[in-house]
């Protein structure tokens, strides 16, 4: 008690601080955590001849990790884009191009175990076709970012987690600075 | 006759030594206010920024994004109320939200200078602002800080030098 009294201006501070962060956190706009998740870690990734032959036969769907902006610019093959601060923004096109990936390419297959209030997503598998996503570079690791918000369970941005898994994704992890400076031989 | 100019003169420092004190205080107080309120409007940003220095882990990150603003926007309030009550009766309140604010930034400092060691290319997430803030701009800006927070802590000892 004799260090609440010490301490006690500091710990008033400290405990309205917190109680204001949980009301803020309360009026987000979109789920947030309050413990964050860890992020996710691919061990393999795809070699740029595997990514150049799934963009000359337009076998699988692309996602491009980068910004808007860059997109814009060039991108490679059909590649969709989704950019994860326009994500967190909840932007409408965003939305929209994931909406075309699960549409177009049949992500709707995965299983669901329903427990009270929370589920656990079980992937049919096979049937899936993998979306293979890039960024930049390999020091550039908004790919893994967006796939652990596609694939997140938690009502996080809009229940993508329903139709992802992270077997489901592969990176190619060289990126567009090694695609475009190979291209350009 | 001899002591009346000494004492103006006393007069002059003391004013000089409260007009520094309150530009001390405006500067770790602006400071601390401006960059609370965009990481309290965006808390994710401020939570990928805390995890791109890598030394926290990984599940405090949101709860961190979600407090230590307050921490910030409250401590550079009341460093204003504090001076203001300084000014009025002397009273020492300003020592609470100053003692913190030093917590933070030996804090800050640190962090920054392993991000800066380590050569990370990252935002320093410190105030949200337009242009991207290396960690090394940032620790040159927190020492300034601190060294302008440890003056209004020994503001006292400062004053009584005058005395």
């Amino acid at each position: 008690m004799s260090l609440f009294n010490t301490y006690r201006e500091y710990i008033v501070i400290l405990l309205i601080s917190l109680i204001l962060g949980i009301v803020r956190w309360s009026i987000m706009d979109h789920n947030f955590p309050l413990f964050s998740k860890p992020k996710i870690v691919f061990d393999e990734f795809i070699s740029y001849q595997d990514f150049k032959d799934i963009v000359d036969n337009n076998s699988y769907p692309i996602i491009d990790a980068r910004d808007f902006s860059s997109y814009n610019e060039g991108y490679i093959g059909n590649a969709y884009n989704v950019d994860i601060d326009l994500l967190y923004e909840l932007d409408e096109e965003v939305f929209n191009n994931i909406n075309n990936i699960i549409s177009n390419h049949g992500y709707s297959d995965n299983q669901f175990n329903v427990l009270e209030d929370s589920y656990r997503v079980i992937d049919t598998g096979n049937d899936n076709q993998p979306i293979i996503v890039y960024c930049w570079s390999p020091t550039c690791d908004r790919a893994e970012e967006l796939i652990s918000i596609l694939i997140d369970t938690s009502e996080y941005f809009g229940k993508f987690g329903k139709y992802f898994t992270k077997t489901d994704f592969s990176i190619y992890k060289g990126g567009w600075d090694e695609w475009d400076s190979i291209q350009k031989k | 006759m001899s002591g009346i100019p000494f004492k103006k003169n006393n007069m002059i420092l003391k004013k000089t030594v409260n007009l520094f004190l309150f530009i001390a205080t405006t500067y770790i107080g602006w400071n601390f206010i401006s960059a609370s309120l965009d990481k309290i409007a965006d808390p994710s940003s401020f939570s990928k920024s805390i995890t791109n220095y890598e030394i926290t882990p990984y599940w405090i990150d949101n709860l961190v994004a979600l407090f230590l603003p307050w921490v910030e926007l409250i401590c550079g309030i009341l460093m204003f109320v504090g001076l203001y009550y300084f000014f009025k009766n002397k009273s020492n309140i300003i020592d609470i939200p100053n003692n913190i604010i030093i917590l933070m930034l030996l804090w800050f400092i640190f962090i920054l200078s392993i991000a800066v060691y380590r050569g990370l290319d990252i935002d320093c997430g410190c105030g949200i602002s337009e242009d991207k803030t290396t960690p090394f701009e940032r620790l040159i800006q927190d020492i300034y800080l601190l060294i302008s927070s440890i003056i209004i802590k020994f503001r006292l000892k400062i004053m009584s030098f005058f005395k």
